[in-house]
């Protein structure tokens, strides 16, 4: 906007040289000037929002690596004086966190190959195959999306009861092997793939399973890259279903046995907290390297879904 | 500062654009645009002219030399300040607002009156005839619909120029013809400058009064359409304009008597001879003796033996038969395409001619029309020396 | 002949997997609900007197689960727009590549993937009253989780800042969608950047902003683990939300009955609101 006022208004040519370079040095400058605060603003604006949305996990942190003696202070208290690991060792020492980790890295990797097996199975059904009622029964999975937990969370505790299957791991897992959004993102996937891909395989010999595994699978890296990441996630995240059908400490999750931790006397507070840090660890890791694989499959769709 | 209408005169001064160390979009680029010019920026694609556009606009920055808008060095001014209005390749209409809002958003965020806005609005709607979809979103418009809410989003301000990044090149071909017409009515009536960026000769040659051939960055010649077809500078200029384009042969040179220079075709199974006379085969004789060049002749400079007959140039080619392997008739002419030296030659003849795929003719070059290439540089030796 | 079948079978096969379970877990579960919904029944869960729809009578006349309606409404209205509004700056903050974008980026992200649970833990120690980062940050004294006033705002912000994860991404998504070249015109045109922002970004982003506003909706309904955690319902049960109104009707007082027919309510809302807005982007939001 200063340019305006800055610039001499000359006929074409009336400059000498020098001048002209002097002048073109002098906006050029300006420019390069305005340009660089720009980008200095949006960074200084990103690292300051950036510190507002991890503080968080930043102060989990902080407190985690706090020896209990410096958290009840009144002054501010951001970083640790004496940092140290012991609240991640009495952790472990206090509640059987090694055993809360095993059992949700069990259930949420079963859960995650078992979705994968159920929903590829399923969209390849859907995609490639033709049958009666194709339509209708699409539409009946789809519409098992609208309906939420709570709906069916009482329901089938009391199923799960009656089996006699609480506090096992079947009953963390059986329940989830199968999911809508699933079957919508591999067959999403599968309809890329031109039929004639299915129907030379057909006439080669190939009976559909040996497709689906040695033709198909392959080709479905991402989809399948993008879905194990949000399933296990989410499966690690799970806290409600654990909490109803699990009592034992043999068979709590993390999610579960963190929260036995939970108690606000100084001593506890930070062992707590190392223990909500390591049981973040996993889950915040499989996101920062599955990261762009599950940004593709969310949105390899239409961005409107 | 409203609705008043500026001279405006652009200087483009040595103006350089690289992309990357080795890659440079505009180089060396010098032209001055006049007021009231319509000046055309034609090339195949990447030649840089819609970058040089852009830089014009403010879209890109220029890595060296000088834009100068009425006087003012303006390389730093940013795209508001330069009073321009620009009509993108994909029309670029805000998809959220009407046909309406679309047009008055210039006009709105110069926080001009209300009441002035919709006169304004309804005058340029009128003008383009597209007052009946002023209510329209443009997703419910048709590919010419939406063109015209560009042209017209830009003319409702009275800018210093209009920047046109090839308007037309996303419509059917019977609708460009059309809209061709069209933008030149409105080059009249508005009476202000348009810069205009086309791959396509035929609007080039159609539209323009100053056009500017460019290629892999570089001005490759700038005039009046019919200067430039007539008199190209170099080999790419000739075989640029033109459809179907310039026919080139490779010939050796051989001065013979009676102040001939004859152009004997290569590679020619039968000897194929034409000749250039007078001060134009002169020039050929004393330069390029024995040595080789490319010879160009348009297909609308060849004629069969009747015409040529006529014409009395029927001594200046000799055993030019050609066996026609194809055949177009395009009701106001023919063209005759032949095989030659592994090209195609295209001839074009009048409609009322007869003759058929797989019969052989003889081909009569108009040689006064004909022009001569250097091969190493591909100028065209007679380019300012008529 | 036997081939015939085996080929006229075999394509539902494939579905027995996911079918089985949808059947078992989803579609029975959901029939029971409604079933048991008209019902008293025992401890056990087993369904004992039939009673029509009494115990919906009962929901809708008692103060207790009105106030659940009352206090989910303030909660998801704080969630939804708190979450969206982070979810937006950061993904205009990251709209441009600036020198560490990546980063940046991930970190906004990040949220999607901690446990509702995990941050409760979190957030219960930010805002212990003498210990906590949020007190000392501030100067001030209150005892945020205890206070009635207060509670439920507290864990809408968490559950805001959790669900800010996910917006990110749909808004980095909606934003990538938008033509460049609409920005270029109206830099002609002689808009400035605050101008474009709201005249073209915002519209622009109305599409993604429907669909995630949406999933925050009924992501925001069925929020658990962050209630049970820091206020367990209370204090004065400003944070009972349906959810946790329905867990502490079933496991605590052992009266699935009521339990069941309070969700097959909040499946009606849902179901209603999920309608209301796809009739409302028929109709307004126009691209």
């Amino acid at each position: 906007m200063t340019q305006i006022n800055d610039s001499v208004a000359l006929a074409v040519g009336d400059m000498s040289r020098e001048e002209l370079l002097e002048l073109k040095k002098t906006m050029n400058a300006k420019a390069l000037a305005k340009r660089r605060s720009r980008t200095a603003l949006r960074i200084t604006a990103n690292v300051v929002f950036a510190v507002l949305i991890l503080l968080p996990l930043l102060y989990a942190i902080s407190i985690a690596l706090m020896p209990s003696n410096e958290l009840f202070t009144t002054e501010l208290n951001l970083f640790p004086k004496n940092p140290t690991f012991s609240n991640f060792v009495n952790a472990f020492r206090t509640v059987p966190l090694l055993k809360f980790i095993l059992n949700s890295f069990i259930m949420a990797g079963c859960i995650t190959i078992g979705q994968i097996i159920t929903c590829s199975l399923a969209a390849f059904a859907f995609s490639f195959l033709e049958f009666k009622g194709k339509g209708i029964l699409f539409m009946v999975v789809m519409a098992t999306m609208m309906v939420p937990g709570e709906a069916t969370i009482i329901s089938n505790y009391l199923t799960v009861s009656s089996w006699g299957m609480l506090d096992t791991y079947q009953v963390l897992i059986v329940p989830y092997l199968t999911s809508a959004m699933g079957i919508f993102l591999f067959r999403q996937f599968y309809m890329t793939f031109p039929i004639s891909l299915y129907e030379s395989a057909k006439l080669d010999g190939c009976g559909n399973l040996r497709f689906i595994v040695k033709i198909l699978l392959p080709l479905t890296k991402s989809a399948i890259g993008a879905m194990a990441v949000y399933t296990f996630i989410n499966a690690w995240n799970m806290y409600m279903w654990p909490l109803l059908v699990t009592g034992s400490n043999n068979m709590r999750t993390v999610q579960i046995g963190i929260s036995m931790l939970d108690s606000v006397d100084s001593q506890s507070i930070t062992l707590m907290i190392a223990g909500v840090v390591m049981i973040i660890i996993p889950s915040i890791s499989i996101f920062i390297i599955g990261q762009k694989q599950l940004i593709r499959g969310m949105f390899s769709g239409a961005v409107k879904g | 500062m409203k609705g008043e209408k500026s001279m405006s005169e652009i200087a483009l001064r040595n103006v350089c654009k690289q992309f990357d160390p080795e890659h440079y979009g505009v180089k060396d680029f010098n032209l001055d645009i006049h007021d009231k010019e319509f000046v055309i920026f034609v090339g195949p694609s990447g030649c840089g002219k819609s970058t040089t556009l852009r830089i014009i606009a403010g879209l890109e920055e220029i890595t060296d030399g000088e834009l100068w808008i009425d006087g003012q060095l303006s390389n730093y001014l940013e795209p508001k300040d330069r009073g321009m209005s620009m009509v993108f390749q994909n029309y670029a209409l805000y998809p959220n607002m009407t046909v309406y809002g679309n047009m008055a958003y210039a006009l709105k965020i110069r926080k001009y009156p209300k009441e002035e806005i919709d006169r304004k609005v309804h005058e340029v709607a009128k003008i383009l005839e597209i007052e009946q979809l002023l209510d329209r979103r443009p997703a419910a418009l048709s590919g010419g619909q939406k063109q015209r809410v560009a042209i017209g989003s830009a003319i409702i301000r009275k800018p210093k120029a209009f920047l046109m990044d090839e308007p037309l090149s996303n419509l059917d071909a019977k609708l460009r013809a059309q809209m061709r017409v069209e933008l030149v009515k409105l080059h009249k009536k508005l009476d202000t400058t348009i810069i205009y960026v086309t791959h396509d000769q035929t609007e080039a040659m159609t539209l323009g009064t100053k056009i500017v051939v460019m290629k892999d960055g570089l001005i490759q010649q700038v005039g009046a359409p019919q200067i430039i077809y007539d008199h190209p500078v170099n080999r790419f200029v000739a075989g640029f304009l033109g459809s179907p384009s310039m026919n080139f042969f490779g010939c050796t040179v051989k001065a013979e008597e009676n102040n001939r220079t004859a152009l004997i075709l290569d590679e020619a199974p039968n000897v194929k001879k034409v000749y250039l006379n007078g001060t134009r085969g002169k020039l050929i004789a004393d330069k390029y003796n024995g040595r080789h060049v490319i010879l160009g002749i348009r297909p609308e400079d060849i004629y069969e033996y009747e015409e040529a007959l006529e014409m009395g140039i029927e001594k200046d080619s000799e055993h030019v038969e050609e066996l026609v392997v194809n055949r177009e008739m395009l009701g106001a002419e023919v063209i005759l395409y032949f095989d030659e030296q592994g090209k195609t030659l295209a001839v074009r003849l009048k409609p009322e001619n007869q003759t058929m795929v797989g019969e052989k003719v003889s081909l009569y070059f108009d040689m006064d029309k004909a022009q001569v290439f250097d091969v190493d540089t591909e100028q065209n030796i007679f380019y300012g020396e008529e | 002949m036997e081939n015939n079948v085996k080929r006229k079978i075999a394509p539902y096969l494939y579905l027995v997997p996911c079918m089985l379970i949808f059947g078992i877990f989803l579609f029975y579960p959901f029939i029971k609900t409604i079933y048991l919904s008209l019902y008293k029944t025992n401890k056990m869960g087993q369904a004992k007197l039939y009673v029509g729809l009494e115990n919906y009578k009962d929901l809708l006349q008692s103060a207790s689960f009105i106030n659940s309606l009352k206090v989910t409404l303030i909660f998801v209205v704080i969630v939804v727009l708190g979450g969206m509004l982070l979810g937006l700056i950061a993904a205009v903050l990251c709209n441009k590549a600036f020198p560490g974008i990546r980063f940046f980026s991930t970190s906004y992200a990040l949220p999607m993937a901690i446990a509702s649970s995990s941050a409760a833990m979190i957030f219960q120690i930010m805002l212990h009253p003498a210990v906590g980062i949020v007190n000392k940050l501030l100067g001030l004294d209150i005892n945020w989780l205890n206070d009635p006033n207060t509670a439920l705002i507290c864990v809408a912000v968490l559950t805001a800042w959790l669900n800010s994860g996910i917006n990110f991404l749909y808004f980095s998504a909606g934003l990538g969608n938008i033509d460049e070249t609409i920005y270029e015109r109206a830099s002609v045109d002689g808009a400035t950047g605050v101008q474009q922002f709201f005249s073209l970004t915002l519209p622009g982003l109305s599409p993604i902003m429907f669909y995630t506003l949406v999933v925050n909706i009924i992501q925001a309904f069925q929020s658990f683990g962050q209630i049970k955690i820091l206020t367990e319902g209370g204090p004065n049960e400003s944070t009972n939300v349906i959810v946790y109104s329905i867990y502490r009707d079933a496991f605590f007082n052992y009266r699935f009955g009521s339990a069941a027919a309070q969700s097959v309510i909040l499946f009606v809302i849902i179901m209603i609101i999920t309608l209301i807005m796809f009739r409302i982007e028929k109709k307004g939001v126009n691209y």
